[in-house]
Formats: C-alpha cells, sequence, structure tokens
C-alpha cells in the first residue's frame, strides 16, 4: 500500500518538479528504470517467499543501478552501444523469472 | 527487532525513484522537437532560411554594382579599380559566368571490387579530380565547376570519409567536369594531360567511365562557400 503511494508519489513528483536531465545522461535512463523495476519485483517475490531484507533490497538497487550505468558506460566508450540493449534483455529476464515466482507462490497456497 | 514492525520503506523508496525517473523519461522525450520529425522540419527551415539569404546576397550584389557603376562615372581611378576588381572576380569564383565549354564526366566502376585496394582503384578519387581541373584551368578555361559547385583559388577537392568533398560539401558519381572557355582549346589541353592519358587506361582495366563532350551554353554558379580570404597581396611584394 505504502509501496503504491510512493509509485503514485513519485509520478506526482516528475510531473511538478520536471527534472531536467542533461542530454548527457539520457542512454542512462532506459537502465536504470529497468534496473528499479527489477528490484520492484524481486521486493515482491521475497517479501511473498519470507525472505525480504529492507537493506539487501536497497543496496541491489543501487548496486544494480550502478552497474548497469557502468556496462552502458563501457559500451559507449568501447563504440559498443548494444551493450546497454543486453543490460535491458538481462533485466527484462529477470524480472519475468520473478513474475513467475510471484504466481507461482499464488498459485501454491 | 522482529521483521515487519519497522515501517517497509525500501521498496516504497525504491518506487518513488521509479516513478520520478519514468516521469522524467516522459517529460525528456516531449521536449525534444517533435521527435525525429523535429530534424526533418529543422533541415528544412535552414534550406528555406538559405534560399531567402542567398536571394538576399544577389540582390545586394546586384545595388552594390549598381551604385559602384554610379560613382564610377565621375572618377577615372575609381572606375580603373572597378575595371580590375572586374577581371578579379572570375578566378575568385564570384558572379555566375556562362558561355560555351567543355564537360568532362567521370564515374565510378560499376564492377564490384573483389580486395580491399579494389574499392580504391574502382572508384573516382579526389586526385582524379584535381589533376582534371587543374589541366582544365591550364588550358585556359575561365571557370570550373565540379557537379555544379564552383571551383576557385581558394576551393579545396579533397576526399572525407570515402566521399569527394568539393567546397566542404559532399558529392557522388558521376561527376561532371564543366569548364568554360574555348572549347577546342579545352579538348586540345586535356588531351596532352597526364590525366587523361591515364583515365584512358583507367577505363580499360577497372571500368571507370570518363567522357568529354563540348557543350554551346554552359552556366557555371558563383561560389556558394563562405570565404574565410579577406585579402591578399602577390608575394612578389614579400620575397622573390
Amino acid at each position: 500500500m505504502i509501496a503504491l503511494l510512493a509509485l503514485i508519489a513519485g509520478i506526482v513528483l516528475g510531473l511538478i518538479l520536471r527534472p531536467e536531465l542533461p542530454v548527457g545522461l539520457a542512454p542512462y535512463l532506459p537502465v536504470v528504470v529497468v534496473a528499479a523495476l527489477d528490484v520492484v519485483l524481486e521486493g515482491i517475490r521475497d517479501r511473498l517467499e519470507g525472505v525480504y531484507h529492507e537493506g539487501e533490497l536497497l543496496v541491489a538497487f543501487l548496486a544494480n543501478s550502478l552497474l548497469a550505468v557502468f556496462v552502458v558506460w563501457l559500451g559507449d566508450r568501447l563504440g559498443a552501444q548494444d551493450l546497454s540493449i543486453g543490460v535491458i534483455i538481462v533485466f527484462g529476464v529477470r524480472m519475468f523469472q520473478s513474475l513467475a515466482a510471484i504466481r507461482r507462490y499464488f498459485f501454491r497456497e | 527487532m522482529t521483521r515487519g514492525r519497522r515501517p517497509r520503506l525500501a521498496l516504497p523508496s525504491i518506487l518513488l525513484v521509479l516513478g520520478i525517473l519514468v516521469t522524467a523519461a516522459v517529460v525528456q522525450r516531449e521536449r525534444l522537437p517533435e521527435g525525429s520529425h523535429g530534424l526533418v522540419a529543422l533541415i528544412d527551415r535552414r534550406r528555406a532560411a538559405t534560399r531567402s539569404l542567398s536571394g538576399e546576397v544577389a540582390e545586394l550584389g546586384e545595388r552594390l554594382a549598381s551604385a559602384q557603376a554610379a560613382r564610377a562615372e565621375g572618377s577615372a581611378e575609381l572606375a580603373g579599380v572597378l575595371e580590375r576588381v572586374e577581371q578579379l572576380r572570375p578566378p575568385a569564383g564570384l558572379g555566375p559566368i556562362e558561355g560555351p565549354g567543355l564537360v568532362v564526366e567521370l564515374r565510378d566502376s560499376d564492377e564490384a571490387p573483389r580486395t580491399r585496394g579494389d574499392v580504391l582503384d574502382l572508384r573516382i578519387q579526389d586526385v582524379d579530380i584535381q589533376l582534371v581541373v587543374n589541366a582544365l584551368w591550364s588550358a585556359g578555361s575561365r571557370a570550373v565547376a565540379v557537379n555544379g559547385r564552383r571551383v576557385a583559388a581558394i576551393t579545396a577537392i579533397r576526399e572525407a570519409g570515402g566521399r569527394v568533398q568539393v567546397n566542404f560539401r559532399p558529392l557522388s558519381s558521376p561527376y561532371r567536369i564543366a569548364a568554360i572557355g574555348d572549347p577546342e582549346q579545352l579538348r586540345r589541353g586535356l588531351d596532352r594531360s597526364s590525366i587523361a592519358e591515364q583515365l584512358a587506361v583507367w577505363t580499360e582495366l577497372y571500368g571507370l567511365g570518363f567522357s568529354v563532350r563540348a557543350e554551346d551554353a554552359l552556366r557555371i554558379p558563383s561560389l556558394d562557400a563562405a570565404t574565410g580570404l579577406s585579402w591578399a597581396r602577390p608575394a612578389a611584394e614579400v620575397a622573390p
């Protein structure tokens, strides 16, 4: 519930503040969004499975975002822009795995 | 501390960040001028601006010429200077020139390259065009243009990124080199040049296109590139 309110609050905040991102940061935005989505699904899964841990989730979000940004940055330096697609695919696969685990939890109960 | 008592803030805070990020991404996209269509519109606008400015340049040039002519009537000195300016205008690439002349067409080969070296051999290169232009100049042409781009004293014919550029604008095959002057004289001069000899061989070897024809009425436009040169004086004044 709080989580849902926080999401709405975030969207409203974004609409009000209209944060202007420097153009140089634009390539990193999608991977961070995907990383955040992945961590959210993982958090829900952990909560349902009873292994949820506050700190771990925060660390997971920060670490995953940092690694994703680093990989994209590296890809940019190496002239391999496809690396960001790789990051998005990896997070996408993980998101579906988390979703499958959540689904399994509900149908096994 | 037992789990669950404390309000769980990690997930909400991540969702908060997620919300802000997604909104920022959406807002960012909207802020771009009509997405990628914006670029097309931008190019169109710039082209229109270029056209209207070119028209303005032509109009101002005419006004300048008539003003100079009006002044020159009263002064012999000014008339002399203007005459000299008039002589210097064609080599500087100023003002369009019309008249009979010669058209040399160079074309990349249709053959498919088999090796890396072939790629260069099968293509007309900047040097080829330079040499043909030089041959036409030395044969006495008054003005030369490559694909409608005036070649003046400050023009560079060079290759960048595999494309031949004249006045820093990319051109592509076929290259039509037009020269104004006596067609017969130009043709003789070109025939004597070593580049014509080489091109004749290369057409056989690599299938490059090389054709020359005389035309009664050619029109070569004025130099439209920005000239960085403000003034110059003959080198003889400095050192022989």
